[in-house]
């Protein structure tokens, strides 16, 4: 049996007692002629329609219509930007290793008259042939006395100075 | 990054070009039938969050059916579709109940008159505003902002310079303790 308007006026008025609504419900459920006589029911009331929470609609947009589009998109796209970010950051790493590389190899090249090894090389190009006689020694000793000499009477003259303006 | 999710702000829906006639379709639908659907489930479950989860289950129904669905009478499709929901729900809230020996006893005793002709709204709102009162810091002032303000996570996140996900946590967390204290509520 289908609804009849007497019913719907109850239940719109809410002077249905519970098991009368249950009822009202379960026929409502199995039946869409009735379900559509209470859509426009209520409707026609739009304005003592409940008040909704704000973000409702969109968090069912967010379950449904952007769900099926966005994530195919979204997914893409940061699919996209992570590879091309891997691609630099390989490139980065290339490029470190190969100016590494260069730095390493680089004596390799710049002392080609050697064997290979540094110390090769500057043994070829500074032969220590001569050998350290006892004039080489007492040379040495000279110019450090010197120096030394020197140092002394510069200080000596700043002292005498010094002194003179204090008398 | 996607071409919707730019365009769209939250809080505001606009139909792109972009979007499939099912999904336009569905988007004209929720926007015109929420209420609807809101209403015939506050009714049924007689509290406003299992209404919001209701009216939630409800429309992902819709969407999933809307190949189904030949253009008659979207109100009646989708009012139906609510009521099958919501019996769900009840019987799933029967269950879980205190184990019932006396059924009418129970209903009885449970059953609380629904607020008269006019005055859904008012008591809606007032009920809403002393439980969202009753909660702790900070869920108390964002549950007031959200469901008594009208305000979205979103302009409240602008509002106290809060992140939008902090305040999307707090509603969701402040739902959760609401749920329960007014289903205790209704026990007693």
């Amino acid at each position: 049996m289908h609804i009849n308007k007497e019913q719907l006026n109850h239940y719109i008025a809410n002077s249905m007692s519970q098991t009368e609504q249950m009822t009202f419900f379960k026929h409502i459920s199995e039946c869409e002629f009735c379900a559509e006589k209470l859509a426009d029911a209520m409707l026609q009331k739009e304005q003592e329609l409940v008040f909704t929470p704000p973000d409702l609609k969109n968090n069912i947009l967010e379950q449904t219509v952007y769900m099926v589009k966005l994530p195919q998109e979204a997914m893409i796209a940061s699919i996209r930007k992570k590879q091309k970010e891997f691609w630099m950051y390989t490139a980065k790493v290339v490029f470190a290793a190969c100016v590494a590389v260069t730095i390493i190899m680089m004596p390799i090249d710049v002392f080609p008259s050697s064997s290979g090894s540094y110390n090769a090389y500057m043994e070829a190009k500074f032969p220590l042939t001569k050998e350290i006689t006892e004039e080489d020694v007492k040379n040495n000793f000279k110019i450090l006395d010197l120096f030394r000499n020197t140092s002394a009477k510069i200080s000596n003259d700043i002292s005498k100075a010094l002194n003179l303006d204090k008398r | 990054m996607g071409i919707i999710s730019k365009k769209v702000k939250r809080g505001e829906i606009v139909l792109k070009e972009e979007m499939s006639e099912k999904d336009k379709e569905f988007v004209i639908m929720l926007e015109k039938y929420e209420r609807l659907a809101f209403s015939v489930c506050y009714k049924m479950t007689g509290n406003y969050f299992d209404a919001e989860d209701m009216t939630q289950e409800t429309f992902l129904s819709v969407y999933k059916s809307l190949e189904n669905f030949d253009g008659n009478n979207p109100g009646g499709f989708i009012t139906r579709i609510a009521v099958n929901k919501c019996l769900d729900y009840l019987k799933r809230a029967d269950r879980r109940a205190v184990p019932v020996e006396d059924n009418i006893l129970l209903e009885n005793a449970s059953y609380v008159p629904p607020p008269e002709d006019g005055m859904m709204q008012d008591e809606v709102k007032h009920q809403l505003l002393d439980a969202c009162n009753d909660l702790k810091p900070p869920y108390n002032e964002v549950a007031t902002q959200y469901y008594c303000n009208g305000k979205t996570a979103m302009q409240i996140a602008n509002d106290s310079g809060k992140k939008l996900k902090t305040v999307q946590t707090q509603i969701r967390r402040a739902k959760e303790m609401l749920k329960k204290k007014i289903r205790k509520e209704d026990l007693v």
